[in-house]
């Protein structure tokens, strides 16, 4: 086994909603609102129950396998080529988004923080803190995550309270005036964050009950729903159809804020959920990624992988775009399809070709 | 070598900074600026504080102005901030701006361009106050105030005490956008401009008073006085005033109310030439604080003639705000929102032609308005003369015929 350390359930659901949340608060409100104007918070309970759904597939993909990750399994369902493709397929998956989380996370603090400092600076700084906490191990990643989580979370909890007197339901009004289409249309780009359970996928066979991993799923994509719910419901009864416009309506939020013109401009907190959140998320994917090509180059250990693949994200990250917008088209458009047919498609597929090995068991 | 490490790693970690650090002293901070179209270009001023001449209480001295203003000039706005930052020398900090002006030339040419340079910026917040000043904006910043040190102070400080006499409307960016966003709802802002004070000789004083009238991002025209206060009522946003109530038999005598509180509603009901119907309910309660001899305070009766009275000015206040709407075909007022927001089927066949349409609405306005304390004494003191000559003729009633008819249904009347 590469990895030796086991996480509970808690842990790996805790992971989970930290490695969903971040990016999604930040990104996702404004993303919804282009399609779905005021109705975006139907989205999300629609795409919640999508996600729901993805995390139900995924894990009872994984409980089938419970001492082995999609890597080594899809080897045993597909024969050993078409495995090792579909292996590789995955290991490419998670340096891809990875090397996405990484620019977003960079592009986030060089447009509103640290606007004249390099894009490689920051890049290389969140790059080398994740290489750290990947090779101290998931069950490092996940104690730390233990830390974080709460203090995410009471800080989105803790904008979203002091905006209450900024905030008028009348800007919800009127409820789906232009019918679902929009509604659906807005999920659409949604999809692709609530589909990253799986890196699932990666992490059943470290659980210490992996027969129960679906509960912590499910739990984790129900936690990220709500929270996901309240910012949206936040945002827009604050900025209206502007949300559309802004760019981090998140941020904006936090930054309108002024309670008795002493609590004011709370956008560090922001700054917190992103720079906390981001490090958990980037780190996922990374032990994910150096984990997977581990497994699938038949290594002994993982931890040489480590700081190579690490350069590469760093240069995936820069290159890989021109400019913000490409990455943000990306996105919102052409990458989803892609990004979906791996998170969700592949393990359809592994699990339909698994269940009728098991009906062709039982006849013979 | 491993504690040793990480000990060397915390070390160095304490002589790191920011990679694009500037000290404190090293930058202007801004804390309004003023925008003005000056020929086809945009003049930008600012005001800058000059932080060793800001004393506090009780000091003295300090060489001449606490702050500096500065202009620059240029086709875009960027190129006038980078104009400016060349004549001030300095790095100049947005992060602090409370305020922007703009003037009144600007404003009629649009302001998009300027919100728009705001709104993207990094430093950008979009609780940034908005005013429209009569005339250029450079001389708003200019003026100084006796109370505050610094001119966008006074400006803040007018804005947070305007609720105290409810003269002109609080508009931040980031409501003024959303209006901007909303179908059926033309922006407004707040309307400042410097007048010289009453004593003779004395310099220019700053007020904030009226508001201006926007059609998507261009200023139209603007709400006097009493326009200002029938849309104040009308969106809720008249928090505290003045208002004034003349004697039933006599107009020169006047009572002053000092209102607390008033709420508004906005309810859309099908109308009968085909159109929607808007019902505005307004309430408001407030404190008898001046009360002239004429009446008796101490019958609920004339009390509540007194809130009739007010009711109907206050519906006069508001009608005046709504035939100005309906002039200037401007549906500041949000009653196309309140369409949209309700019915929007309706709303989509109603917004292509909405600027012809809107003044044929039907408004019933219903106002409510309640007096509830008159304050520490009863009727005013009597002229001691007249109170001798007339002890007698003023113990008779004064049946005005305001109160000797039931001011509401089931009122009792008392024999006197």
């Amino acid at each position: 086994m590469l990895e030796k350390g086991k996480i509970s359930n808690r842990q790996a659901g805790w992971l989970l909603v930290n490695t969903i949340l971040t990016t999604s608060i930040l990104f996702l409100p404004s993303m919804i609102a282009r399609e779905a104007k005021q109705d975006s918070w139907i989205s999300i309970v629609a795409i919640t129950l999508l996600g729901l759904l993805a995390a139900l597939l995924i894990t009872s993909l994984g409980k089938r396998y419970p001492r082995q990750s999609v890597i080594q399994y899809s080897r045993i369902i597909l024969g050993k080529p078409l495995g090792t493709l579909v292996g590789l397929v995955f290991v490419l998956f998670f340096l891809y988004i990875n090397s996405f989380v990484i620019r977003e996370f960079s592009e986030f603090v060089l447009t509103l923080f640290l606007t004249k400092t390099p894009l490689v600076a920051v890049t290389i700084a969140i790059i080398f803190v994740s290489a750290y906490a990947v090779r101290s191990g998931l069950e490092v990643l996940a104690r730390v995550n233990e830390l974080i989580l709460p203090i995410v979370l009471l800080m989105v909890i803790l904008s979203l309270l002091l905006s209450l007197p900024d905030m008028d339901v009348h800007n919800l009004q009127p409820v789906l005036a232009r019918g679902w289409f929009p509604v659906i249309k807005g999920a659409y780009p949604a999809a692709i964050f609530f589909a990253e359970t799986s890196v699932m996928l990666m992490l059943i066979p470290f659980l210490k009950e992996s027969k129960r991993a679906t509960s912590a799923a499910l739990k984790a994509v129900l936690v990220v729903g709500l929270f996901q719910l309240l910012v949206i419901l936040g945002v827009t009864t604050q900025f209206g159809l502007e949300v559309a416009r802004i760019k981090f309506p998140f941020l904006a939020m936090t930054r309108y804020i002024s309670v008795f013109d002493i609590i004011e401009r709370l956008e560090p907190t922001t700054m917190l959920v992103w720079v906390m959140g981001g490090f958990i998320k980037i780190s996922v994917f990374f032990y994910c990624a150096v984990l997977s090509s581990a497994q699938l180059l038949n290594l002994k250990d993982y931890r040489p992988l480590v700081l190579p693949l690490a350069a590469l994200l760093v240069l995936g990250s820069i290159v890989l775009w021109d400019n913000v917008l490409e990455l943000s088209w990306q996105i919102a458009r052409s990458i989803i399809p892609f990004f979906l047919s791996v998170e969700v498609g592949i393990p359809l597929l592994l699990l339909f070709l698994t269940r009728i090995r098991e009906l062709r068991g039982r006849k013979i | 070598m491993r504690a040793r490490l990480s000990v060397l790693l915390v070390l160095l970690s304490l002589t790191l900074g920011c990679w694009n650090r500037l000290e404190l002293e090293r930058r202007a901070i801004i804390l309004g600026i003023g925008v003005d179209k000056v020929g086809e270009e945009i003049q930008l001023t600012a005001q800058i504080v000059k932080p060793a001449a800001v004393k506090g209480p009780g000091e003295t001295g300090g060489e001449g102005k606490p702050f500096w203003v500065t202009t620059g000039t240029g086709r875009t706005l960027l190129a006038a901030v980078k104009d400016m930052a060349t004549g001030s020398g300095r790095e100049l900090l947005f992060s602090h701006m409370r305020v922007i002006v703009v003037g009144e030339d600007l404003a009629r040419a649009g302001i998009g361009p300027v919100l728009d340079f705001f709104d993207r910026a990094a430093e950008g917040r979009r609780r940034t106050w908005l005013l429209v000043s009569k005339g250029e904006a450079k001389e708003i910043l200019e003026t100084n105030m006796e109370l505050q040190k610094v001119s966008v102070e006074a400006l803040t400080d007018l804005l947070k005490a305007r609720t105290d006499h409810s003269e002109a409307p609080g508009i931040d960016i980031q409501q003024f956008q959303r209006f901007r966003s909303t179908p059926g709802r033309a922006p407004v802002a707040g309307w400042v401009y410097t007048a010289p004070s009453k004593e003779k000789g004395g310099p220019n004083r700053l007020h904030l008073r009226n508001s201006a009238i926007f059609r998507a991002d261009k200023l139209i025209d603007y709400l006097d006085l009493t326009e200002t206060r029938g849309l104040l009522w009308l969106t809720g946003q008249f928090k505290g005033g003045v208002t004034e109530i003349p004697c039933p038999d006599e107009d020169s005598k006047i009572f002053a109310l000092e209102n607390t509180r008033s709420e508004s509603k906005l309810k859309v009901v099908k109308g009968d030439n085909g159109l929607p119907k808007l019902i505005a309910t307004v309430f408001t309660e407030g404190n008898l604080s001046e009360a002239p001899e004429c009446g008796d305070l101490t019958d609920p009766g004339f009390i509540k003639s007194l809130e009739q009275h007010q009711a109907e000015i206050i519906r006069t206040e508001i009608e005046a705000t709504l035939s100005k709407a309906r002039d200037l075909h401007a549906d500041f007022l949000g009653f196309g929102e309140m369409i949209y927001r309700r019915f929007p089927m309706q709303w989509s066949r109603l917004e292509p032609d909405w600027e012809q349409t809107f003044p044929k609405l039907e408004v019933q306005i219903e106002v409510n308005a309640k007096i509830r304390r008159i304050g520490q004494t009863n009727e005013p003191a009597p002229v001691q003369s007249e109170i001798r000559t007339f002890r007698f003729t003023h113990a008779v009633p004064l049946a005005g015929p305001t109160y000797s008819q039931p001011a509401y249904p089931g009122q009792v009347i008392v024999p006197r």
